[in-house]
C-alpha cells in the first residue's frame, strides 16, 4: 500500500508462515526442547506445575483456567 | 505415551510442529509419534520422511488425535463454529496441548480448552530465562521473519 505521503509499506500478515520450511524446523526444536525437559526416563512426560516455565505458559489445568491473565475468561462471550 | 502432530488448518499456515529430526528424538525418549497424513507438505516434509524417522502416519485428523496424550500444533485449534472441523473436540480430555495459542486474541478459546479438560500451554509465553532459551518461539520465529522481510521488501516495491 502507499500512504498519503507516498511512502510504500510492504509486508505480510504472517511472515513466519511464508518461510515455512526453516520456521517449522526451528519451532519443532523449541517443542522438542520443552518436552525433553518435562520428560523423565521412568515417568514419560510429566508436567511439574510448580516449575517456572510451566507456570508461565500454562493456560488451563484439569478444567480450570490457571493463567492469571485469563482468570476472567470463564465468563467470556464467544468472539 | 503418544504424541500427535495434526495438519494445520488455519488459512495460510504452512508450518508444522514436528520435523523428522524431532520425531527421531521423541522416539529415542520412548515416545510414540503419530503424524496426520500431509501435515508436513506445506514445509516440504513428506509422510515418507516422517515414517522413515519412526512416526506412524494417520489417514485423518481424528485418528491422529485419538488417544493422544500430547498434541503439538503451530496455531490454536479450531473450535466449534470456526471452520471446517471442531479440532478441539477431537483432543481427548486430559491431553496436553502445546501451540502458539495467541490467547489474548482468543479468550473464548481459553475457556473452551478448560471446558474440554485439555491442558493448554502457550509457547509464546515462554519466559526469557537461560534455561528456556532453546524453547523460545518468539526468538526462533521472529528472527527468521525479520531476515526474510528485509531481504524481500525490495522485490515487492517497484523502484
Amino acid at each position: 500500500m502507499t500512504t498519503a505521503n507516498g511512502v510504500k509499506i510492504v509486508g505480510h500478515a504472517n511472515y513466519a508462515s511464508r518461510i515455512a520450511e526453516s520456521a517449522s524446523l526451528l519451532y519443532a526444536k523449541n517443542l522438542l526442547a520443552l518436552l525433553t525437559s518435562l520428560h523423565g526416563k521412568d515417568t514419560g512426560v510429566v508436567v511439574n506445575w510448580d516449575d517456572e516455565i510451566v507456570k508461565a505458559i500454562a493456560l488451563t489445568r484439569d478444567g480450570a483456567i490457571v493463567h492469571p491473565a485469563f482468570a476472567d475468561a470463564r465468563e467470556a462471550q464467544p468472539a | 505415551m503418544k504424541i500427535a502432530i495434526p495438519r494445520e488448518r488455519r488459512p495460510g499456515e504452512r508450518r508444522v510442529a514436528a520435523s523428522p529430526e524431532t520425531v527421531k528424538k521423541f522416539k529415542a525418549l520412548g515416545l510414540d509419534v503419530v503424524v496426520e497424513s500431509g501435515a508436513g507438505l506445506g514445509s516440504s516434509i513428506t509422510d515418507a520422511a516422517y515414517e522413515a524417522a519412526g512416526a506412524a502416519i494417520a489417514a485423518d485428523q481424528a485418528s491422529a488425535l485419538a488417544d493422544a496424550d500430547i498434541v503439538l500444533k503451530v496455531q490454536r485449534p479450531l473450535i466449534a463454529g470456526e471452520g471446517e472441523v471442531d479440532e478441539l473436540s477431537l483432543i481427548r480430555k486430559g491431553a496436553l496441548l502445546f501451540a502458539i495459542l495467541n490467547p489474548y486474541n482468543s479468550r473464548d478459546h481459553v475457556k473452551a480448552y478448560a471446558d474440554a479438560g485439555v491442558n493448554a500451554f502457550a509457547m509464546e509465553f515462554m519466559p526469557r530465562i537461560t534455561r528456556a532459551q532453546v524453547m523460545d518461539v518468539l526468538s526462533s520465529q521472529a528472527n527468521l521473519a525479520s531476515r526474510a522481510a528485509t531481504s524481500r521488501a525490495p522485490s515487492w516495491a517497484r523502484w
